[in-house]
């Protein structure tokens, strides 16, 4: 089981917004994408899940190319968890449901709803099943939308900042989470902004800038005061504690 | 499914068609869960149903006339005059046209508000009404102001500006707004030109402007009941991919929803539903939006629940509404002004009381 995306290259309005992108995600592993606002992490998730087509470049699954020009086919392949959404009155348990939605002919049946009841358990929601997904706080939201794509039961997932605007604790929970269902043999690319969370929840590491992927590697191997500064701009400190490695932002380059 | 109709002597391919409709949605009724969403709402369901059994037999039996509720009875037990089979009969087929225009109206508005996101969306906001006044308005002074042709005239013209609009605002739901609201204008403009230079059949196309049903008609009936029961049924198997919409554009596509065809098929089926009820009954404000509000803050957002109580509701409501245009005055109102007149105090109401409760 794997992805491969091989050099691709995305334009938008004719302007290049991805400039040879190549990169691999394997089965059981967490992949983080990390670097600055608007480097082109997202489009790179939305490229590989076929909102966005490459003007050149291919992506493979498996070995075989894939032709994701069908938004139906993708979505049993891979669950895409896009950064924002809209407020629905809609309860819980129908939004995670909704991840039901390439399997379903017209509506639901018991099946969907038995999957998406197990989701909902694998997340610890099922209490909030009959609640308005309006109500929820930003934690809970980010829950049901995981148990969401977990019900789509694809191999891969691309999650687009799942931990945004959460507090520490519901960060934590929604990573750990992540890694729970990807140690069950899925893989799962992850769009990230907090350096020290990516660090310490994913196996690999791919640093994005302008369009390019400029590093890539194991957190220990890539992360250096060179690097953070080539991509972010930044000057950083770099702890490392047995063997845990943490980014200290100290100013602006 | 045919051979178990094909019993029933003396059916016509459009009651086959009919028939087979319904059975197709008891079908995907019974098959899944949604059965047990509406039996939790089940009371509420009911109080619908009743209210479109009550509605239609206050419609039929009230009027300008004397002829009643008892009289019906004779007609039913089959002792009558024919002056009174008449009335029931101009009745019945105006009820009737009055239901489906509901039905039409409210379902296509309740899509559009799931698929714009827009509690405010109007299924008129794609320019139908005015494409169907000017098509009417164009058959009514040129003198060919006959039932049908300014029914196909108005139908025509309608799928016409909505196409238009369509093609201008392609691009993204503020074009297709924009564009929406750009083209009423200029045809709403268009029509007063038209009524402006005409002179004496001024009233005739004012009066359908406004809208009403007292010119129904058997024509009438039968072709918004095709346009009233392909369109309903579009809308209803396409509910569960309106819902994943709701949580926005991306989202549906990251559950597998073509969200441009999506959009394609909401939209072309709006046209096709309002351009149907428009063509046969004028301009009737308001119905598209108060209806799907109401049900909304009733059964929630779930489309799967909330477009057929939107339909159900439209039932109750429209025969309702039709009887107050016919009794309130001597002579007529039109229903157009009524659904206003009684739709926007009551809405506010509901606003309200919604926001109490929010409240505490």
């Amino acid at each position: 089981m794997r992805l491969r995306v091989e050099d691709v290259e995305v334009e938008l309005n004719s302007r290049r917004i991805l400039k040879g992108v190549t990169l691999e995600v394997r089965k059981g592993e967490i992949v983080a994408l990390l670097g600055p606002n608007g480097s082109g992490k997202s489009t790179i998730l939305r490229t590989i899940f076929g909102i966005l087509k490459p003007v050149r470049g291919v992506i493979y699954l498996n070995g075989d190319v894939l032709n994701s020009t069908d938004v139906e086919d993708a979505a049993k392949i891979m669950g895409y968890l896009p950064q924002e959404h809209s407020e629905t009155n809609l309860s819980v348990a129908d939004v995670v449901l909704l991840g039901r939605t390439p399997y379903i002919s017209i509506n639901p049946e018991k099946e969907d709803y038995r999957i998406a009841w197990e989701a909902l358990k694998l997340v610890g929601m099922e209490e909030f099943a009959e609640r308005k997904f309006s109500e929820l706080s930003g934690g809970e939201k980010q829950k049901v939308m995981l148990a969401r794509i977990f019900c789509q039961e694809t191999d891969f997932m691309l999650l687009d900042e799942p931990t945004a605007h959460l507090d520490i604790k519901s960060q934590i929970e929604v990573l750990e989470m992540i890694k729970r269902i990807t140690e069950r043999g899925k893989a799962a690319l992850v769009a990230m902004h907090d350096i020290n969370l990516a660090l310490n929840f994913c196996d690999r590491v791919l640093m994005v800038k302008n369009g390019k992927i400029i590093h890539a590697g194991k957190p220990g191997e890539i992360i250096s005061q060179e690097t953070i500064r080539d991509v972010f701009g930044v000057k950083a400190e770099i702890l490392k504690d047995n063997g845990r490695i943490f980014v200290v932002p100290v100013g602006i380059e | 499914m045919a051979q178990e109709f094909a019993c029933c002597k003396k059916i016509g391919p459009f009651q086959l068609f009919t028939l087979k409709f319904i059975n197709q949605l008891v079908f995907i009724f019974s098959k899944n869960h949604l059965m047990d969403c509406m039996l939790s709402k089940r009371p509420m369901f009911l109080m619908l149903g009743i209210g479109g059994i009550v509605s239609f037999v206050l419609s039929v039996s009230i009027g300008s006339s004397d002829v009643g509720l008892w009289e019906l009875m004779k007609i039913l037990s089959g002792d009558y005059g024919t002056n009174i089979e008449s009335i029931f009969d101009y009745r019945l087929r105006r009820t009737i046209l009055a239901t489906l225009v509901g039905v039409s109206l409210s379902s296509s508005g309740c899509a559009m508000q799931s698929l714009f996101r827009n509690p405010l969306a109007d299924p008129y906001i794609l320019g139908v009404s005015s494409g169907a006044s000017v098509g009417a308005a164009v058959a009514i002074l040129t003198g060919h102001g006959t039932s049908p042709e300014i029914i196909a005239a108005a139908f025509i013209s309608s799928l016409m500006a909505v196409y238009a609009v369509y093609s201008l605002g392609k691009k993204s739901t503020y074009f297709l707004l924009l564009a929406g609201i750009a083209m009423a204008t200029f045809l709403s403009g268009v029509t007063s030109f038209l009524i402006y230079i005409s002179g004496e059949s001024l009233r005739q196309v004012l009066f359908w402007i406004m809208g009403g049903f007292w010119t129904a008609n058997w024509t009438k009936v039968k072709v918004v009941l095709v346009t009233a029961v392909m369109g309903t049924a579009v809308m209803i198997f396409n509910s569960w991919k309106l819902n994943a919409i709701l949580l926005g554009d991306e989202h549906a596509m990251s559950v597998g929803v073509d969200v441009k065809k999506l959009r394609r098929v909401i939209i072309s089926t709006t046209a096709f539903l309002t351009a149907g009820a428009v063509s046969v009954s004028g301009v009737i404000g308001f119905v598209g939006i108060i209806i799907p509000h109401t049900a909304r803050l009733v059964f929630g957002e779930d489309n799967r629940i909330l477009i057929p109580a939107s339909i159900l509701l439209s039932a109750a409501f429209m025969p309702a509404v039709d009887v107050v245009a016919r009794v309130s005055a001597p002579g007529e109102i039109p229903v157009g002004i009524i659904t206003s007149l009684l739709g926007a105090p009551f809405f506010i109401y509901l606003l309200r009381r919604k926001r109490y409760e929010a409240q505490g």
